[in-house]
C-alpha cells in the first residue's frame, strides 16, 4: 500500500533514538559501566539534540505508582480505606462483626428511604441530605464486602486443599485394596491349577499319563502365565491411571 | 455462584429498586383534586388508572421489603465469617502438612505395589 511515490516508505519511521547507539557510544557506555561513573556532559551528535550517556541504559521500572492512559495505578494494590475516598465511615474501625454491621446498615438504608419519601411529601427541597445519606450507606456496605474478599479467597483455598487430601487418601486406599485383591486371585488360581496336577500324580503312572502329565503342567502353566499377565497388565493400567490423576490434581 | 457476589448483586438491585419505585410514583401518578368542587382540568396523559396505580405501588413496596429480607438472609449465610485472619492462616498451614502426608502415603502405596510384583513372581 504505497501512499506516496516509490521513494517514500509506507510504514512509519523507527523512533529516532536508535541513532544514539553508535559503536563509539556503546564503547563509552561499557567503560562507564565498569568504572561506575557516567559523564555529566551531554553528548552532541548534530543534527540530533544533546543527550546524556546514562540515557542509553533503559530506565528502571516504576516501583511505587505509574500512570497509564491518564489514570494513576499503584504497583502494590490495596483496598483504600473509606476516608481516602472522602466518604464517612459508618462502622467502627478495627475488628468488626461483619454480619451485624451489615444488618444494621441494611435497616438504616430502609429507614433512610422512608425518610426521603417523607420529606418529598412535606418539603421536597430538602432531598439532598437524605440522598447523600443513602449513598453513604451503600458505599459503606460495599466497602465491608470488599474487605471480606481476601478472607473468602483463603476460605476457597482451604476447601480446595481439603478436597485434594480426601482424593489422595481415597486413591491410596483403592490402590492397596486392588493390589490385595489381584494377589489373592493369583494365589487362588495357583492353588486351583496345582490341584488337578496333584490328582493326576495320584492316578496310575503309565507312559501316556506321564506324557499327559508332562503336557498338562505346560498347558496349565501357560494358562497361569496368561492369567498373571492379564492381572499384571490390569494392575499396571490401574497404576498408570492413578499416576495420571495424581498428576492432574497436582 | 458465590455468596459474596450474590450479596453484592442484591445490594445493587436494592439501589435500583429504590430509584425505580420513586420514578414510577413520580411519573405515573394521576392528578389529585385540591378542592372538592374544582375538578381536574388537565389530566396527565401517561398516568396509569388509579386502581392499577395502587396495585403497582403495593407491588413495589412488597418487592422492596422482600429484597431487604433477602439481603439479610444472604448476610447470615456468608461462609466462614467467624474465622479471623490468623485462624485461617493457621488452618491453611495445618492442611498443607496433611496434604504432604497424604502424598507420602500414596507414594508408599505405589512402592508397595511395585514390590507386589516380586511377590507375585514367587507365587508363580
Amino acid at each position: 500500500m504505497a501512499e506516496q511515490q516509490a521513494t517514500g516508505s509506507a510504514w512509519p519511521d523507527p523512533p529516532y533514538l536508535y541513532k544514539r547507539y553508535t559503536k563509539e557510544n556503546l564503547e563509552r557506555l561499557q567503560q562507564a559501566k565498569k568504572t561506575g561513573e557516567f559523564p555529566e556532559i551531554p553528548i552532541s551528535q548534530p543534527p540530533e539534540p544533546d543527550f546524556l550517556l546514562a540515557s542509553l541504559e533503559p530506565p528502571q521500572p516504576p516501583s511505587d505508582a505509574y500512570t497509564i492512559f491518564d489514570q494513576r495505578w499503584q504497583v502494590h494494590e490495596q483496598l483504600q480505606p473509606l476516608s481516602e475516598l472522602g466518604v464517612k465511615q459508618l462502622f467502627p474501625s478495627g475488628q468488626i462483626d461483619r454480619i451485624q454491621e451489615l444488618k444494621k446498615l441494611n435497616r438504616t438504608l430502609i429507614t433512610q428511604y422512608l425518610d426521603l419519601l417523607d420529606i418529598l411529601v412535606k418539603d421536597p427541597e430538602q432531598y439532598g441530605d437524605r440522598i447523600e445519606n443513602i449513598s453513604t450507606i451503600f458505599i459503606n456496605m460495599h466497602h465491608i464486602l470488599n474487605e471480606y474478599r481476601p478472607h473468602q479467597a483463603r476460605e476457597t483455598l482451604r476447601l480446595l486443599m481439603e478436597n485434594q487430601i480426601a482424593k489422595k487418601k481415597q486413591l491410596a486406599a483403592d490402590l492397596r485394596r486392588k493390589s490385595k485383591e489381584t494377589l489373592e486371585m493369583l494365589q487362588k488360581f495357583g492353588v486351583e491349577t496345582t490341584k488337578p496336577l496333584l490328582e493326576m500324580d495320584k492316578k496310575d503312572s503309565s507312559d501316556m499319563d506321564i506324557v499327559d502329565i508332562k503336557e498338562e503342567p505346560g498347558e496349565t502353566k501357560d494358562i497361569v502365565m496368561e492369567e498373571t499377565d492379564k492381572k499384571e497388565s490390569e494392575a499396571e493400567q490401574l497404576h498408570q491411571n492413578l499416576i495420571s490423576t495424581v498428576d492432574n490434581i497436582v | 455462584m458465590d455468596r459474596l457476589t450474590q450479596l453484592q448483586d442484591a445490594i445493587d438491585a436494592m439501589a435500583r429498586m429504590l430509584t425505580n419505585s420513586l420514578f414510577y410514583v413520580h411519573e405515573k401518578s394521576t392528578m389529585a383534586e385540591l378542592n372538592n368542587q374544582i375538578s381536574i382540568a388537565q389530566p396527565k396523559i401517561q398516568a396509569d388508572p388509579p386502581e392499577e396505580f395502587n396495585q403497582n405501588m403495593h407491588e413495589l413496596a412488597t418487592d422492596l421489603v422482600k429484597k431487604a429480607k433477602e439481603i439479610d438472609a444472604l448476610i447470615e449465610v456468608l461462609p466462614g465469617i467467624k474465622n479471623s485472619e490468623e485462624d485461617q492462616i493457621r488452618i491453611l498451614e495445618e492442611l498443607e502438612e496433611e496434604n504432604k502426608k497424604a502424598n507420602e502415603d500414596y507414594q508408599a502405596a505405589v512402592n508397595e505395589m511395585a514390590d507386589e510384583q516380586s511377590v507375585k513372581e514367587q507365587v508363580k
